[in-house]
């Protein structure tokens, strides 16, 4: 078992090497890693060169920027960006293969379809991991450079909690893409589950989202009630939607 | 000792059957063909054998193994249309089928060159033909060295030339392994089928070996081929023949016309007076064709490719 997975998840790696995935999520999080601090830094200034004239006359009054704003902007970008990457890297993973043949070539081997979508997930854990690690210590080594340094404790909080939000983005775009015959269906299903996902967060505190919230309070020391409801809630979704794209997978019909 | 064996298969799809409950089995070591006109059901047949689909009703067991009982059966497989990761080399993607099988020294080279792939082994296969493909789905088939072959129309994207190649690999293969593939060129199957199971409307209506179905269907037939200035007149003749006692059955095609007879003798003698005046190219008797056997038994109805 563990043989089979080792070969599948490294057949992953490299597909996300070669179909340039990597460049990509490298890309986006270690530039908004970069950014994030530098922005929160520019932001004042690049507001001030618009001028009144631009502004309507209107003055605005900016405080000097801090160590808060750039962790900000580092959650805002990290969140935002990393919802978007991770289900369009996501929720064609499975159908794909499925509507193009390869699943008929490769199911007859012996490769149980469980570690095929198992490999899947962590092929993208583990990008999104690296992604996610590097655009942290540039943004956590741009902030020391542009302001005073965030609690390294807090922050690493704030940096695990938004990996655990994009693992559950990941493991419910995978499932879109087992439950969907087609690749646009896999991508309609996804954008509903994203879309009650993020409507979730306006109703109950257990919602997955607010686990980014409660890191971003711990990486500015801000008072905030801690949301384990919250996190174990994103756990239980991403092991059920993983476990689920592979009982799906398993009872489908393939060809 | 069977390799396959298949019982009462049946296949529905909601108020559709696909394959209404048939038995079939499949001598080890036998090169078995499986005909039928598109959308008689070979194709799903083969996903069942394979696992890819589930049968409704029956059975199918593969060296002992039932499919979709747990362990799996030692077969090799070619879909219709393979589609592989177009990012990978050819090479590279026989390295990953060996190792799903937990090859130790996987005859990669040997493969390659075996379905006239050695020379491009390193180059994407996001680049091969559709032939090029076929090839290398065989490949990835006989890699893990299976008992039994299962393929899904083999030759049917390739050029004359790479049916050859193909249809000799699978000769070569004769007595080391059963070979089970779908085809709807006939010619194909009597070139290389010791066995030939005939499937029409998801029922198997014949399965026997090729030797005895020709010697029991056999009918012996006329082909002429005369002038194209002449194919009028062959059309007007055809149209003759077609009432009389003695012709089983008249096809024409352009210019060529041929006759299955009842009665040889009256074939013979007719036959030449009624082509005077016709610029008469060939015209020649020939045995029963697992064509021949086809159509009859389908109650004529054509093969389409």
């Amino acid at each position: 078992m563990m043989h089979t997975f080792g070969v599948q998840l490294r057949k992953e790696l490299l597909e996300l090497w070669r179909t340039k995935k990597v460049i990509v999520v490298l890309a986006v999080l270690v530039g908004f890693g970069f950014a994030s601090p530098i922005l929160a830094k520019l932001l004042p200034d690049m507001l001030e060169a618009m001028g009144e004239d631009q502004m309507g006359g209107v003055q605005i009054v900016i405080p000097e920027p801090s160590t808060k704003d750039a962790i900000d902007q580092f959650e805002k970008n990290m969140v935002q960006f990393g919802l978007l990457l991770a289900v369009l890297m996501s929720f064609n993973a499975i159908v794909s293969e499925r509507e193009h043949g390869q699943a008929a070539l490769m199911f007859p081997h012996p490769l149980p379809r469980e570690l095929f979508v198992v490999a899947k997930f962590a092929a993208l854990a583990l990008l999104f991991g690296v992604g996610l690690i590097l655009g942290a210590a540039a943004a956590y080594g741009y902030t020391v450079l542009l302001f005073d340094a965030p609690d390294a404790g807090g922050f690493l909080a704030l940096v695990g909690l938004i990996y655990l939000w994009i693992l559950s983005l990941i493991a419910v775009s995978l499932l879109a893409s087992a439950l969907g015959r087609t690749v646009a269906s896999a991508g309609g299903i996804a954008f509903v589950f994203l879309i009650v996902f993020l409507l979730a967060g306006s109703f109950t505190n257990l919602a997955p989202d607010k686990i980014t919230a409660w890191g971003h309070a711990l990486a500015i020391n801000a008072d905030s009630p801690a949301r384990w409801g919250a996190l174990a809630v994103t756990l239980v979704i991403t092991a059920a939607a993983v476990g689920g794209s592979a009982m799906v997978l398993r009872r489908q019909e393939i060809g | 000792m069977n390799a396959i064996e298949i019982q009462h298969l049946v296949k529905r799809f909601g108020t559709f059957t696909a394959l209404e409950g048939f038995d079939l089995t499949v001598p080890r070591g036998s090169i078995f063909g499986f005909l039928g006109p598109n959308g008689a059901g070979k194709t799903t047949t083969l996903r069942i054998m394979t696992g890819l689909a589930r049968a409704t009703e029956g059975r199918v067991t593969i060296e002992g193994v039932e499919v979709g009982s747990g362990p799996r059966p030692p077969i090799g497989y070619l879909p219709d249309t393979p589609a592989f990761y177009g990012w990978m080399t050819a090479r590279e993607f026989l390295r990953y089928i060996a190792q799903l099988h937990r090859l130790q020294e996987p005859p990669i080279d040997a493969t390659l060159e075996r379905v006239g792939l050695a020379d491009v082994g390193k180059k994407r296969i996001g680049g091969f033909s559709r032939g090029m493909k076929q090839r290398l789905g065989l490949a990835q088939a006989l890699l893990p060295q299976p008992s039994v072959l299962l393929l899904d129309e083999p030759v049917s994207a390739l050029d004359p030339a790479g049916r050859k190649e193909v249809l000799d690999i699978l000769q070569g293969l004769r007595g080391q392994l059963t070979v089970f593939f779908s085809t709807h060129i006939l010619s194909d199957a009597e070139r290389v089928c010791d066995m030939v199971g005939i499937l029409d409307h998801g029922k198997l209506i014949k399965q026997a070996a090729l030797n005895d179905l020709l010697a029991r269907y056999a009918r012996p037939v006329f082909e002429i081929d005369v002038a194209a200035e002449d194919s009028g007149a062959l059309a007007t003749l055809a149209e003759r023949l077609a009432g009389m006692a003695w012709i089983e059955r008249v096809r024409l095609d352009g210019a060529r016309l041929r006759l299955s007879v009842h009665d040889v003798a009256v074939a013979r003698r007719d036959l030449m007076p009624m082509l005077a005046g016709m610029a008469v190219i060939r015209f020649e008797m020939l045995g029963a064709t697992l064509e021949d056997i086809f159509l009859r038994l389908t109650n004529g109805q054509a093969i389409q490719a």
